[in-house]
């Protein structure tokens, strides 16, 4: 901290010290010659209490604590969702305009996480290959008579290692998705997760309902509100993905700007939502999700706007 | 969305708003004084910032009422400023003069802007600068307690204290550069 501060900086140094406790008569008398010395001194110091008020406002500010006490609990929804039910308001600029935050207490709790636009791959101690998709993360526990990976969030697939003796679980909620040796995909979304079997065969427990056998070829899609599981057949490119592109045939536009909004930390947004039905077909690199979206755009031909680090309009 | 408390009637949210702000009117005024350095236009600037949240609670609910009332008053002030930088130097660029800063420019509008902008500079703050921001305004602990809880020094603190509102104020402040 040897280079002078900038106004901004002093500013915010006045306000830490004002705001932390009362001020003595003299410091009290300083702060107001510094800001009677030159308005922009007075409009930096209003910057800084814009910023704080702004900063109480957010709801995004709620949900980045990591209380003491909550770090223990492993609670599987992320606290976002309960400061946005909380705050009405605030709603439509969060979804709207809010960036994504990683949830930081998630991924201490994890033990791989992948940062937004960057996927993963990883061998485990036992021999299996896990992939992790951008912004996911997971838990890994083995012991001797079981393999349990934890989907915290995002989607992974995983290439089981044989061992009939130490069955393979991914959990993701209340969904168990276990298997001998196989390979599959598990997708956890806000509205619930998906399982994708490529080889072998899966079987999918949830918390109440009774399990069901996934064979090669099929999919099943348990939604969070609900406990049955269903199936279908496994869409073409699920795990497209683990090769840095998004194949989508006949896929309404709506959904492939959400699987384009993984990958970004801005949100995408389509402001002329009577376009969502749009069929798109079109293969997409997912290690450049800009241009992805350029191409989506020209493709539904829709205007791209971006505001840098907020949101990227489709309209 | 799983738990939205009942909203009180319209009326009964003004009424709890309007007792909101003439409890903390006395503190709102103290505040713009110091920021404008004049208590006339403190008075001023305060009753039309109550105005305004009076107005807005009508509409709808709002989550934080007095971090509005301030963000308000404080945006107000902020205009005034540029406003009188702008006249004191005649024509300084044209860096403050789009619509916005016109007096019936939309306030509401700029608060929420104020949040989005800030919300996304969290963002960009290290997780470290971000705890300590989050701490001490967010949950009102004092740098001291923060220190011994992150297990920092106490002029560490300070530090990513002053750097991360910094950053915040910049995310506002270039807001007409766009």
């Amino acid at each position: 901290m040897n280079s002078p501060d900038s106004l901004l900086q002093q500013a915010a140094r006045w306000h830490s010290i004002a705001s932390g406790r009362d001020l003595s008569a003299e410091e009290s008398r300083s702060l107001d010659l510094w800001l009677a010395h030159n308005p922009r001194h007075r409009l930096a110091y209003a910057d800084i209490c814009a910023a704080t008020f702004a900063l109480e406002q957010s709801p995004l500010a709620l949900s980045a604590v990591q209380p003491a006490a909550a770090q223990r609990r492993s609670a599987s929804r992320p606290l976002l969702r309960w400061s946005l039910a909380a705050t009405p308001l605030l709603l439509v600029l969060a979804v709207v305009f809010g960036p994504r935050l990683q949830p930081a207490w998630q991924n201490l709790n994890s033990d791989l996480h992948t940062a937004i636009g960057t996927a993963h791959s990883q061998t485990l101690a036992d021999g299996s290959v896990l992939e992790l998709d951008t912004d996911s993360a997971v838990r890994v526990r083995m012991s001797d008579h079981r393999r349990d990976i934890e989907l915290l969030r995002g989607r992974l697939a995983i290439a089981v290692a044989k061992d009939a003796s130490r069955p393979l679980h991914v959990t993701s909620g209340d969904v168990d998705a276990m298997a001998v040796g196989t390979r599959y995909v598990v997708n956890r979304t806000d509205a619930g997760t998906e399982v994708g079997v490529h080889e072998g065969i899966v079987r999918v427990a949830t918390g109440k309902g009774s399990p069901v056998d996934l064979h090669a070829g099929q999919q099943a899609f348990v939604a969070a509100d609900a406990s049955t599981a269903q199936l279908s057949a496994l869409s073409g490119g699920s795990d497209d993905w683990t090769r840095g592109v998004l194949s989508v045939e006949q896929m309404p536009l709506r959904q492939v700007l959400a699987e384009l909004d993984r990958y970004l930390p801005e949100r995408v947004v389509l402001s002329n939502a009577a376009r969502g039905d749009m069929p798109i077909t079109a293969t997409l690199p997912l290690d450049d999700p800009q241009a992805a979206l350029r191409v989506v755009a020209q493709t539904s031909q829709l205007s791209l706007r971006h505001i840098p680090r907020v949101a990227y309009i489709l309209r | 969305m799983s738990s939205v408390s009942p909203r009180p009637a319209p009326d009964a949210d003004a009424q709890a708003t309007a007792e909101l702000y003439s409890a903390c009117y006395g503190e709102l005024v103290a505040y713009l004084r110091r920021l404008c350095g004049d208590l006339g236009q403190a008075e001023d600037l305060a009753q039309e910032a109550g105005m305004r949240l009076i107005a807005q609670a009508k509409r709808e609910a709002i989550a934080k009422p007095r971090a509005f009332l301030f963000h308000v008053a404080t945006n107000l002030a902020r205009d005034q400023l540029r406003r009188r930088m702008v006249s004191d130097a005649h024509a300084i660029e044209s860096e403050y003069e789009d619509g916005a800063f016109s007096p019936g420019a939309d306030h509401i509008a700029s608060v929420q802007e104020d949040v989005a902008r800030v919300s996304a500079a969290l963002n960009t703050l290290t997780p470290r600068a971000r705890d300590v921001l989050v701490l001490a305004r967010i949950h009102g602990h004092s740098q001291k307690e923060i220190a011994d809880r992150l297990n920092l020094q106490p002029k560490t603190v300070e530090n990513h204290l002053t750097r991360a509102l910094a950053q915040l104020g910049a995310a506002l402040s270039g807001r007409r550069r766009q």
